[in-house]
């Protein structure tokens, strides 16, 4: 039988569940409650608004014509969870557990990997954001990375800033998502970009010509485009009323034309800062000038970085890097990036008020998360040694009935036991005849099983 | 008994008949004992069986080494193949058909992939609903839509009558084979100028395992590859035969290979004639030279520029080069 290549990474699953028990543990003492989620979801919560990304990786499957899929993340199910249950107030959880992702065309990428992570849903304001980003980082000094970068950036400030240039959301997306093209920095991306909006937005279909066009009737304009034999014909699931919207919005894009220039230039300039707390916040707020709403969206993460600071977050640490987020569709606020010494991302989440709307909510409800990429965790930390050692208790044909006894009640007693037949070199405690113990060159009986796990807890 | 192959060709669809024509203008005629069976041979390499399965099962039956080498479409190889399954030759030259996204000709806003990446959005954000995608090619849709920048799209698995998916009404858009567009344009749809996602042919695949493994079989597909490749060459070459009168075989091979387009494969072979003209032919020598059909013209003009007449042009069968390309390709690829 062939097993599916790499689908997980860890030779050492005791290294991970120790890891992962400590973050768990860790984030216990903000009062984050410990939520088991289902592995099997509804496709459809995840592609709701997922990341582009995330919705091309969905391992879905179908049942009685339902589309499931294994979880590819915790965060939107999680706001499902709160939305459709009878939470009140803010919601502190956090998960642990396998996530999945179908890399078919590369066998080198794992499909299954394990994520620890949490959510805080319910809460608004900088005090939220801050509280996930001290945890995480706090989580990762406790897992014994000691050499780290905090990363910061705003998905909303970004949004707002870009806003200013009046462009429709559509073609903002398509900027957006070109963000990562737009970063390579050289011109060929830039070119690129440019084509494929063109191609987007001022193309005008060859079959409508302008006067067809200009009729704002969109009833009357598609009667001209589309003659009766044609009209009756095909449609796919697209009424005329839709094409004609389209073609209307795609003559209104193309008079945005300069704005997509200046647009793009501020981007540029944008995506170009990266630097310490505070030439970043001199250069950010040149940026934001006079706007309004970008300057109370800039104090607010000004408030988050003193509660940081606040928090016992080294200044040093952090970089300010704006245009940091990982997809668009996702965030709406403060984002941000923990990275290891090499640059490695170890933890990330941000803001994202929209998505529980988005999945069934009436309104959009503060959510701010994260989650930490254990494998770059332990890759970056070494293996975690289980601090509980395992005893060792002999037992032969003549003792077997008393080492049971004793392993039974030593593991009530809190000691890590197992039994065993086979003497070697390590050290082993074993039952004589008597049904006594001898451990380390002292016997005991029942009735001094206390002071035995005693020292074999504390050996 | 020596050890035997299997050949898995298909036996029907549209590149089964041309499967056999083409075999058959390489030197390797199948036969067929009995039409009611699934099997036949080729007198040319008997340590060759040739099986007759569905374009789709040929490539299942390569994967799963019941057959060692096959003929079938790129577009299955592509859709369906695995590890187990490598390409020996991707281009057997007839068999032509493109895999391309289609919309409804009343689409008139949709021209490029750009815009269909707009309308996938509409139909999310306006119709809550995915946009529904017919099509046999799952694998190959899913991947070149997501590499097009269309994430949110639900693929209707239909078998047959794709085409009319969007007039039937449950689905959007199609993605279908296609030689000349005829049958999506009768359907009312409109292939996408740059949603081509695969341009196929025929090919020839084999089982990758058994070729790494099995020296004998290797020697066999060896031969194979020589009749095919020396018939694909073939087609691409004229013979050409001239009169030319000179003072020497020397002088009259230099006229001829002085243009790059008569030189030849080699270059050109020069013979005396030996007429009963009034000279008795002296000073007339007849060349032959292979050359390249594209050029035909060019070259006929220049070897009339240098004093040549009589100019025959005959087809060539084969062109056996110094060793199979394909082959030398294979081993290559096979990492042997």
């Amino acid at each position: 039988m062939q097993r599916p290549s790499n689908t997980l990474p860890y030779d050492d699953a005791q290294s991970l569940q120790n890891f992962a028990n400590l973050l768990t543990g860790h984030m216990a003492y903000y009062g984050y409650e410990l939520i088991e989620m289902p592995i099997i979801e509804d496709a459809d919560l995840f592609l709701t608004k997922a990341g582009d990304n995330v919705a091309e990786r969905l391992f879905t499957f179908e049942r009685n014509g339902h589309v499931l899929t294994l979880r590819p993340e915790f965060t939107a199910a999680a706001a499902h969870r709160y939305i459709t249950g009878d939470q009140t107030g803010a919601a502190r959880w956090q998960f642990k557990g396998a996530i999945f992702a179908d890399y078919p065309d590369d066998k080198d990428r794992h499909s299954q990997r394990y994520s620890v992570g949490a959510e805080l849903i319910g809460m608004a304001g900088a005090m939220a954001e801050a509280e996930i980003i001290a945890m995480a980082v706090r989580g990762i000094e406790q897992a014994g990375i000691t050499d780290w970068q905090l990363v910061i950036g705003h998905v909303g400030l970004t949004r707002q800033l870009l806003a200013r240039y009046g462009l429709d959301p559509r073609t903002q997306r398509h900027i957006l998502s070109a963000r990562n093209d737009l970063k390579r920095g050289d011109d060929d991306a830039k070119a690129a970009l440019m084509a494929r909006l063109d191609q987007y937005l001022w193309q005008t279909p060859q079959q409508a010509d302008d006067d067809a066009i200009t009729q704002t009737g969109t009833q009357s304009m598609l009667d001209v485009l589309l003659n009766t034999s044609r009209a009756s014909a095909t449609m796919g699931g697209r009424t005329r009323h839709d094409i004609a919207r389209r073609l209307l919005r795609k003559r209104q894009q193309a008079a945005q034309k300069h704005q997509i220039d200046d647009a793009l230039h501020f981007l540029q300039r944008w995506m170009a800062i990266n630097a310490p707390v505070d030439a970043g916040i001199a250069t950010i707020k040149q940026e934001i000038g006079d706007d309004q709403h970008g300057s109370v969206i800039f104090a607010e993460w000004l408030t988050m970085l003193d509660l940081l600071s606040a928090a016992g977050i080294d200044r040093q640490r952090i970089v300010i890097q704006p245009d940091l987020a990982r997809t668009w569709d996702y965030y709406t606020g403060v984002v941000f990036d923990l990275r290891g010494a090499d640059g490695v991302t170890l933890a990330g989440g941000g803001r994202y008020d929209e998505l529980p709307r988005l999945i069934g909510a009436e309104n959009d409800v503060p959510a701010v998360g994260f989650a930490y990429r254990m494998e770059a965790i332990i890759a970056g930390a070494g293996n975690l040694a289980d601090d509980q050692p395992v005893h060792r208790l002999l037992y032969d044909d003549a003792t077997g009935a008393d080492a049971m006894r004793w392993a039974m009640a030593l593991r009530g007693h809190g000691v890590h036991l197992i039994l065993t037949p086979e003497r070697d070199d390590s050290p082993f405690m074993r039952v004589d005849e008597s049904g006594a113990i001898h451990h380390d060159g002292q016997t005991f009986t029942l009735t001094q099983i206390d002071t035995l796990a005693e020292i074999l807890d504390g050996s | 008994m020596d050890e035997k192959f299997t050949l898995a060709l298909p036996s029907k669809g549209a590149i089964a008949e041309p499967t056999y024509s083409f075999l058959k203008e390489a030197g390797l005629k199948i036969s067929k004992p009995n039409p009611r069976q699934y099997t036949g041979n080729i007198r040319a390499i008997p340590r060759l069986d040739v099986l007759f399965q569905r374009v789709k099962d040929v490539l299942y039956k390569v994967a799963d080494g019941t057959a060692h080498v096959g003929v079938t479409g790129l577009d299955v190889v592509e859709e369906y193949g695995d590890d187990e399954v490598v390409v020996i030759h991707p281009a057997l030259g007839y068999g032509h058909c493109d895999l391309m996204v289609a919309v409804p000709e009343t689409w008139i806003d949709v021209e490029t992939m750009t815009d269909l990446v707009d309308v996938a959005l509409d139909f999310r954000e306006e119709k809550r609903r995915n946009l529904r995608v017919a099509t046999t090619y799952t694998r190959l849709t899913r991947r070149f839509l997501h590499a097009n920048g269309i994430h949110h799209f639900k693929i209707v698995e239909a078998e047959g009558a794709i085409e009319a998916a969007p007039t039937i009404g449950y689905a959007d858009i199609v993605v279908d084979l296609s030689q000349t567009g005829t049958t999506l344009r009768e359907n009312h749809l409109r292939p996408i100028p740059d949603g081509i996602i695969t341009r196929s042919q025929a090919c020839l695949i084999g089982n990758r395992r058994a070729l790494q493994s099995d020296q004998t079989l290797l020697d066999t597909v060896r031969v194979l590859l020589e009749h095919i490749d020396a018939a694909l060459q073939g087609r691409d070459y004229s013979q050409l035969t001239i009169n030319i009168q000179g003072e020497s075989a020397a002088g009259i091979a230099e006229r001829i290979a002085a243009n790059p387009t008569t030189a030849g494969l080699l270059g050109p072979t020069i013979a005396p004639i030996y007429g009963a003209g009034d000279d008795g032919g002296r000073g007339w020598f007849t060349a032959t030279v292979t050359i390249n059909k594209r050029h035909l013209l060019t070259a006929v003009e220049h070897l009339r520029e240098i004093g040549g007449s009589q100019i025959v042009v005959q087809p060539v069968n084969y062109v056996f080069l110094q060793e199979s390309p394909t082959y030398k390709a294979l081993i290559e690829a096979l990492a042997i």
